[in-house]
């Protein structure tokens, strides 16, 4: 037996957590998106209190450029595109959140059925995933909108069904390989409770990937909201969306460029964002890259 | 090997079975009557008795699982009916759109292929100099730019901005469109059609190619930690011998099994750079038909897509299978 007091002399004990986070720390570009997602969350959520009214429309300026009352112009029913941006980034940000939490809740609760269980139950939902994950995802999308009609309720629960696949496959497989680790194997011989096996040596071993996953899945959401809205199945007239707003403003382009470029700049600062954060979170938690 | 491929066979039945069931019925969840809207319905009243004549004409006034049942029956004999838009046949449609998609997809997949590989080469052998550096950054931003914005900033650029300013008649290019539609020995462009083609392409590679440039730095570092690399330099190969003959080599696995599957997807999901070009493919066309309710040709195009993504998926798996036995096997993961 080795005195343990001994092996605290010899390094200074860290946990898995205080090491990941400094190794995240020390990773540039991680912070670059860390920097760009709170600059969004303040945007987004005290943002809306300060702006004007999205919806007001200034009757006497139409598609000008930006000015002290329009600090990025109107846009063609003058509108305040700044106010319109400050409120589709809220949008976008509550769209990609929520998106991500009932999709991950979904995602992990069958990924871990079908990895646990195994035998038909894994069978089942998987050749369940696989057979949605073969339909294009925009004619998933446009099917399902087209039942639950237009909207944003819809524009969630759409890319909740359509999302949930990949974050099951993932669970499913991290699952599978964690029961197959030789220290699973020692601790089950030695007769841990099984309930202590999968908190313990289990779960750390899936929720890696799935952070990493999820970390990325909420820039893609807001990503996938853009583009339904932007094909007009999504966020209607007059509620604020950016992909919206980059469809209407495509006509005036030559005319008002801003009306397109800033929606655009912002969709891509908060992708970006999300994305810089889960490459951190990947290299910091050192998940294999998965395809 | 036998034994595997017709394992993998049934499964890819199985699938596109499964996708066509899924459709068919989701459009049965729909709110409105098929039929009144096929009469013109929706926005005004039709008669009755015009609405129950449609419905007898394309056999909606069966009860849903008998006509579930008699479409299984024609899509197996290749049959997917007629459009309720325009009465047309479904397969001719399909006849009609799917060069395009093919032809729009592998350009897109040669552009994939051959920027990403280079660049992720490059950002591995010079892993972390400012070639390096660039690419990682570059990859990150490009992958975050919706591919509608994309597809817009280059319109304005070769179909306004390039007008507008004179620039040199190259660059002034068709925004729209298929173009001439020519094509030499089935898939090289003629100089007019490429000039409608370098967009859409382009565009539709985009975020492909980011991923490609990606997954190759990563599996040609991996690659190059192996056992065989120390053994080649050791026996006095020069670093060009090594990185072609060893880690390329190797490294390419995981590469052209994206490549493959990428390409199955391009094929019929190229739906927001279809639909931004205005390109005739597949895809933007089952958005329309799924927004029109047209159930014929909306299930029709979704099954040939998921059939066409599932029968790449499955030449890619096989030539994996032929190439690693672990995998034919089973004692790999089977992806």
């Amino acid at each position: 037996m080795i005195d343990e007091s001994l092996l605290e002399l010899a390094a200074p004990s860290r946990s898995f957590r205080s090491d990941a986070w400094r190794r995240f720390r020390s990773n540039r570009l991680a912070l670059v998106g860390m920097a760009l997602v709170l600059l969004l969350l303040i945007a987004g959520l005290i943002g809306p209190f300060l702006v004007q009214d999205p919806l007001i429309q200034d009757r006497l300026k139409f598609k000008t450029g930006p000015d002290s009352q329009h600090w990025f112009g109107t846009d063609q029913i003058g509108r305040d595109v700044f106010a319109r941006i400050i409120y589709g980034i809220r949008l976008s940000l509550f769209v990609g959140f929520l998106v991500t939490l009932l999709e991950s809740l979904v995602g992990v609760t069958l990924g871990a059925l079908a990895g646990w269980f195994g035998k038909w139950v894994d069978s089942a939902i998987m050749r369940l995933v696989d057979v949605f994950l073969a339909i294009p995802y925009f004619v998933l999308a446009v099917a399902f909108i087209a039942v639950l009609g237009r909207g944003i309720s819809a524009v969630i629960v759409t890319l909740v069904i359509t999302s949930w696949l990949v974050t099951a496959r993932v669970v499913r497989a991290s699952l599978v390989q964690a029961k197959e680790f030789d220290y699973v194997e020692a601790a089950k011989a030695i007769g841990v409770p099984t309930r202590r096996i999968i908190t313990r040596h289990i779960l750390p071993n899936v929720i890696q990937p799935v952070l990493v996953l999820e970390a990325i899945g909420i820039g893609s959401a807001v990503l996938a909201e853009a583009a339904l809205s932007f094909l007009g199945v999504g966020v209607q007239e007059p509620t604020p969306s950016l992909g919206l707003m980059i469809s209407r403003s495509k006509s005036f382009f030559s005319e008002a460029p801003g009306l397109l470029f800033f929606p655009a700049l912002a969709i891509v600062i908060t992708v970006l964002g999300f994305l810089l954060i889960g490459d951190g979170l990947r290299d910091a938690l050192d998940v294999k890259e998965d395809v | 090997m036998l034994t595997y491929i017709l394992r993998r066979v049934v499964g890819l039945l199985f699938t596109v079975w499964g996708a066509l069931t899924i459709v068919f019925f989701l459009f049965f969840l729909l709110p409105d009557n098929p039929a009144n809207l096929i009469a013109g319905g929706g926005n005004r009243p039709v008669p009755e008795s015009v609405v129950k004549n449609v419905a007898r004409k394309y056999g909606l006034d069966k009860p849903i699982a008998v006509q579930y049942v008699n479409y299984l029956g024609n899509v197996a004999t290749l049959d997917f009916g007629k459009s309720f838009k325009d009465d047309r046949q479904v397969s001719s449609i399909i006849g009609e759109r799917a060069p395009a998609s093919v032809r729009l997809a592998i350009w897109a997949m040669v552009i994939e292929a051959s920027v990403g590989i280079s660049l992720g080469i490059l950002s591995a052998k010079r892993k972390n100099s400012f070639a390096d550096t660039a690419t990682t950054v570059t990859a990150s931003v490009a992958s975050a730019i919706p591919v509608f914005v994309l597809g817009y900033a280059f319109q304005q650029l070769t179909g306004v901005y390039a007008f507008d300013h004179d620039w040199p008649s190259w660059v002034r290019l068709p925004v729209q469109g298929l173009g001439p539609n020519e094509w030499f020995l089935g898939i090289i462009p003629s100089i007019d059609q490429l000039r409608s083609l370098v967009q859409p392409a382009i565009v539709l590679a985009s975020v492909s190619t980011v991923i490609v440039a990606r997954l190759t730095r990563t599996t040609m570092l991996e690659t190059s930690k192996s056992d065989y690399i120390r053994t080649a330099r050791a026996k006095g190969l020069t670093e060009g011998q090594i990185t072609r003959k060893h880690t390329l080599r190797n490294a390419m696995i995981p590469v052209i099994t994206f490549l493959g599957i990428d390409f199955g997807t391009l094929v019929g999901a190229a739906i927001l750079t279809e639909t931004v070009f205005n390109w005739p493919g597949l895809g933007s066309k089952i958005v329309v038909a799924a927004e029109g309710r047209d159930l014929p040709t909306m299930v029709g195009l979704t099954t040939v897509v998921v059939f066409v993504y599932g029968f790449v998926n499955l030449l890619v798996d096989i030539s994996y299978a032929w190439f690693d036995p672990r995998v034919r096997l089973g004692t790999k993961g089977s992806k």
